[in-house]
Formats: structure tokens, sequence, C-alpha cells
């Protein structure tokens, strides 16, 4: 009996393998940024996944991080949905981002009851790609279900927190915070994320403006 | 020719029991109001027409008591004509209760005559109606027989004799008339029938030997063919007035089913259906249901109700609901692979869309598009459906997001990137701006979109996000 019991837990599901996990890139789509891939568990943006953003401002390189998974959504046909962001999205800033902007949609909710609802909904729906919600907050129990919604659709997730705390039990698969660094850099913790390790990492966005040289002329 | 005539002898009763789930009904009119009609059970109970309501209540304490509206008497009718119109073509209504057709061409669809009226019986019943079928060889004729006492026959001599053997009573001729042909001693059509035709005229009137021209077909009568509506309209009026959506939902079913029964049974799908609140004393709420292609089953019509309603607050008591479809398309051939999955990912967005739109408001999508205007503010144009996309500009660098209204700067930039790029216009509309833009990242590390307007003051209209 004893030599049985150790094959029992062997099969027992309920055990989970380190030796077992689920193989990189399988379902991940570049960032656009290489040292970022190479950081990430998954090698890429986790298809399928929430991802937990910490960035209390805006205007800090946060929509040129997930402008590859916009670009990439557009390109297949898939929509990029963006619920209640901070400040109103310019059209003619987001038509210099390659994507069509047939596919963007903005949706405004009334109460946090209802971001919830449409985010869950935007999650389970096969033809959205990405799907960026903000708020001040979200509770655990919240990410719970739109974790689970974006692996049902196989959608992928942002949710950008501007202000709440950061919860030690959050069920999202990658959680990141995002605070500038000086000279159009982003910093980028990643403070958790599944089957990898935490790291940290200041990444050089590219330049606003690829053609002049950046320059104080004038000022 | 032949008719045949179909008298619902307790039309409104029937109609009432139905929707009281089979409990005793009677129907009541007039001040003080008496019993009209009751239904087989109160019947039995002894309620009987011209009681009145203590009496029929105190014989049968389980009775229904619904007062009589020529509306919903109308509307019953249409009801069983629409059902009807499966079996029996050429249709009339006749109000009150009645519904004409001709047996003749019916004929050649049926063994006999019998096994037609079978099938019309026992398609009522299953509505809970009952139901008295006549024939004649005129359209009145068969009606007098059907509502004195049911009488079917393809024999027209048969037909007459028993029309001769009707009482006076039976016609619908004004009472003051039929006093006057008993005390004449005319008890039956067959006693009129017998006298001088120009002296009945003179004596009570050209209208009275009209009718009997046309009830023997030696006048014509012409009749409206009814042809059910090309539209899906039913009312529901509630047991008891709510203003819980919760309580609405089984009544919406219902009505849902018997739409879907319309749509199957028409091979006809819609996509746009406007469902009523009605209120005791306020006007109604009109709801518009619209879905991402043409449907015809109730639980998809069901789920965008009910976030409709869980949407609008409820302000006041609802007494009744009705559902109206007027764009029916018919159905087209469905195309379903092996697992029943024919939704492509288009489908599933347009469905998601109205989802969206049925909980959160129509005003709450938007997709972005842009206007030729150097103003910025005016060149955001947002609208709430898709149309042709805009093409990927090439201009100067713009923010993704808008601060509006601009906020003053507070301190000086860390550093400048871009600038000054001049915004001059809208000296045609009266807003005139002149602008200078520069691009700079600030102090706290994000990167702004500032502007210093001709009175050289500064301000942050965007952000590089």
């Amino acid at each position: 009996m004893t030599i049985h019991t150790a094959n029992r837990l062997e099969n027992d599901p309920r055990i989970w393998r380190a030796s077992q996990h689920k193989t990189p890139n399988a379902e991940a789509v570049a960032t656009g940024f290489p040292e970022l891939d190479h950081l990430l568990a998954t090698s890429g943006w986790p298809r399928g996944a929430l991802i937990e953003c910490h960035c209390p401002d805006s205007g800090i390189g946060e929509i040129r991080l997930f402008r590859r998974v916009m670009e990439l959504c557009s390109g297949q046909g898939q929509t990029v949905f963006w619920v209640d962001p901070p400040h109103t999205p310019y059209a003619p800033g987001l038509s210099q981002f390659e994507m069509a902007l047939e596919h963007f949609f903005l949706i405004r909710t009334n109460d946090d009851e209802d971001r919830i609802w449409t985010l869950e909904q935007l999650l389970k729906c096969p033809a959205a790609g990405l799907v960026m919600g903000w708020s001040p907050s979200f509770t655990p129990a919240h990410l719970r279900r739109l974790q689970l919604a974006a692996e049902g659709g196989d959608t992928m997730g942002v949710v950008v927190i501007t202000s709440g705390p950061v919860h030690s039990a959050s069920p999202a698969p990658v959680r990141l915070a995002l605070t500038p660094a000086l000279t159009q850099g982003l910093r980028i913790d990643i403070q958790r994320q599944r089957g990898g390790q935490a790291g940290r990492l200041s990444l050089a966005l590219p330049p606003l403006l690829p053609d002049h040289g950046s320059g104080s002329e004038g000022h | 020719m032949l008719w045949l005539y179909i008298h619902f002898p307790l039309m409104l009763a029937d109609h009432y029991r139905s929707r009281t789930a089979g409990t005793p009904v009677a129907l009541t009119r007039g001040t003080p109001p008496v019993v009209i009609q009751a239904s087989g059970d109160a019947h039995n109970a002894g309620v009987q027409p011209g009681q009145s309501l203590a009496t029929a209540q105190g014989l049968c304490p389980e009775l229904n008591l619904f007062p009589f509206r020529e509306r919903t008497q109308t509307r019953v009718l249409e009801q069983l004509a629409t059902a009807m119109y499966r079996f029996l073509s050429p249709l009339t209504l006749w109000e009150p209760d009645g519904l004409l057709t001709r047996a003749d061409q019916l004929g050649q669809l049926y063994d006999s005559l019998e096994a037609l009226t079978g099938c019309i019986n026992r398609e009522l019943r299953g509505m809970g109606f009952h139901c008295r079928p006549a024939t004649g060889t005129t359209p009145r004729m068969a009606r007098l027989l059907a509502r004195h006492s049911g009488f079917c026959s393809e024999d027209g001599p048969a037909l007459m004799k028993a029309t001769r053997a009707l009482p006076v009573t039976a016609t619908d001729w004004p009472t003051s008339v039929k006093q006057r042909l008993n005390q004449m001693g005319l008890h039956t059509l067959g006693d009129l029938l017998n006298c001088c035709s120009n002296e009945l005229a003179s004596r009570l009137g050209p209208e009275l030997q009209e009718d009997l021209q046309r009830i023997l077909g030696k006048r014509a009568d012409p009749l409206d063919e009814f042809h059910p509506p090309d539209r899906f309209h039913q009312y529901a009026e509630l047991p008891q007035e709510t203003r819980n959506a919760d309580r609405l939902r089984f009544p919406l079913e219902h009505l849902f089913r018997a739409l879907e029964h319309f749509l199957r049974e028409h091979q006809y799908a819609c996509g746009r259906i406007r469902v009523t609140l009605h209120h005791p004393d306020r006007p109604a709420t009109p709801l518009e249901l619209r879905t991402a292609r043409q449907e015809y089953q109730a639980e998809a019509f069901l789920e965008l109700a009910l976030l409709h309603l869980n949407a609008i607050k409820l302000e006041d008591d609802v007494e009744a609901l009705s559902i109206d479809v007027s764009h029916l398309v018919s159905r087209d051939h469905e195309v379903t692979d092996l697992f029943g999955n024919n939704r492509t990912r288009g489908e599933a967005l347009a469905a998601l869309l109205h989802r969206l739109r049925a909980r959160l408001g129509a005003d709450s999508i938007h997709q972005p598009g842009s206007r030729a205007d150097p103003r910025p503010e005016k060149a955001l144009r947002w609208h709430q459906s898709a149309s042709s996309p805009d093409p990927s500009g090439t201009g100067p660098i713009r923010p993704v997001w808008l601060q509006q209204p601009p906020i003053p700067l507070r301190e000086p930039p860390h550093r400048w990137l871009n600038g000054p790029e001049r915004i001059q216009g809208g000296w045609w509309d009266g807003d005139y701006v002149r602008r200078d833009y520069y691009i700079a990242v600030l102090a706290s590390g994000r990167c702004a979109w500032l502007y210093r307007n001709h009175q050289r003051q500064w301000f942050i209209h965007g952000w590089f996000g």
C-alpha cells in the first residue's frame, strides 16, 4: 500500500509540478520591445489572460506600451475596446497608429457595476482582441471574474488601475507597475507573473518624433 | 354556394378563463354592473347572465369578474381569426363574435363537412374556446343558424327548412320590431316569409325586408375578406400591477413565445421589436429592442428585453405589456455547421454591441472619427456607429489623449521635444483660435502637448500616452 501511495499522489491532478508548466510563447503576442519579451515568461503579452497594470499618471507611454498589440489586433480584424479611459482619446492621434479606426471602440459606463459587467462581456466575446479598462481600483473578486472571462473568450485584457491599493491576492497572471523614467522612458516593474519571475526594466520608448531629432529649439 | 359560420358563444369568458389558469370567470357590464356572460364552470355553479355581482359571487366564491371591454372583444376575435387562417380561407370577421368562411371551397380538402367541423372544433378546443359552427346557403343564413343552435348540412332544402323554423327572436333586429312581430302572431321566419313582402316593408320598414332578402340570397351581401396582419401586435394585462422588473419576466416570456410562434408559422424573422410598458396613469414607456441579426427565437428577445428593463429604473407601476413588430423579413435559409455554430466574428461583435447598448444606453459606444478642422477640439468627432475608415494620418504628430477642457500649465517643463507648431483658424464661425503648440516632458515624467495662446498663457491640451 505504501508504494501505491506515492503513485496515487503523483496522479493527483491537484499537484502542480514546476517541470510541467506551460511552454512559453504558445499563446502570446510580442510586445514590440525585445527586452520586455525576454523578461516575460510567455515571451510576450499572454493571450487569454488579464494584465493588471498600476499606472497613476496618464501620458507616460502607457498606450505606446500596448501599441503593437492594438496594431496586431486591428490587422487580424479583431476589435480593440477602451472602457472608461481617463481622458478623451484623440482620433487624429490614434490614426497615427497603424490600425484601422473602425476596429476601435470607446465605451463609457455609468458606474463600477456596469464597468465590471461591460469588461466581462467584452472579454468573453471572441471578436474582441484587446480590452483595456480604466478604473481607480478593482477588487480581487472583480479581477477574478475578469480573468475567468478572458480565459473563456481567449481575449487579452488590460486593467489600468489609476490609484487603488496593490492587492497581494490579485488573480491576474501578470501584474505591472508603470512609472515614468525621465527623457521619454518608461520603468516597468513586473511585480508578479505566472510561471516566471518578477523583474524590473527601464524601457526606452521609441521617440515621439522619429524624423526630427528631439530638441529644445525655440525654448 | 355553401357558407360556414363559426359562432363563439363564450368568447370573452373563454379568453379570460385561459388567462386565469382555468378558474370560473364571468363578464360584467353596465351600472350597476350585472353578469352578461359566464364560463361553463361558473354556469354550473348557478351563475347566470343578468345576476348582480353579489349574487354571482355568493353562488361561486372563486369567481373572477372582468368588466366587458369592446376593444378586448375585437382583439380576441382578430387573434382567433389569425389562428384559424391556417385552416380557413377566405375568412371574414363578423363582429362581435363570429368567423365566416366558404365551406364549398374547403370541402375539396376534407372528406366531409363533419371532418372539417371536427378539425375546427379540435383546434379551438385546444386554444380553450367553445365554438358552434353552422352552414347556410347565404352568409346570413349560416350566421343565424350558428347563433341559434348550430346546424350543419350540405343540403340546400334542409337548410332552408331549418331557417324557416328559426324564431324571430334569433335575428339581430331591434327588440321593438321583434315584439311587434310576436304581437302580430309571426313567431318564426317561415311565418314572416309567407306574408306579402310589400305589406311587411310598409309596416316594419325597408331594412327588415332587405335583411330578409339577404338571408334568402336574393340580395347581394358584400363581405370584407380577412388577411392576417403583416405585423405582430399583442397586449397582455398583468394580473397585478408591479414595478419589479423580475415580475415582468414571465409575462414578457409569454409574449415572446407568442411572437416566436407567429414568426415560425409565417417563416418570418425580425430584428426590431417595440415593447411598451403601460402604466395606470402615466404615458406608456416604450422600449426599442434591436437584435444583431434577424431573430425569431424567444430567448434572444427575452435576454435583450431584460437587459433593457434592468437598465431603466421603473418609476411607475406597470399594468400591461404589449409588443409590436412591424418590420418582418422572410427567414433566409440558415447555414449551420455541424456544431450549430453559425455565428461569424462580425455577428458576434454586432450582438455584443447590441447587448452593451441595451444595458448602458444608446450613447455609450463611440468610434473615433476626425473632421478637417485645424482646431484640435473641433477636429475630434465621435460617432456612434462605424463608417468609412479615416486615412491614416501622416501630418504632424498628435497625442492619444486630449485634455478637455485644457488645463493651465503650472510648472515649467523639464524638457522640450518639439515646437512651435502654429494652429490658427475658426474665424469663419466666430470661435477664433491662434495657438503655438509644443511637445514637452513635464517634471513628473509625463509627456504633454502644450500650447501658448495669443495672450501668452500656457495650457496643457493633451497627453502622449
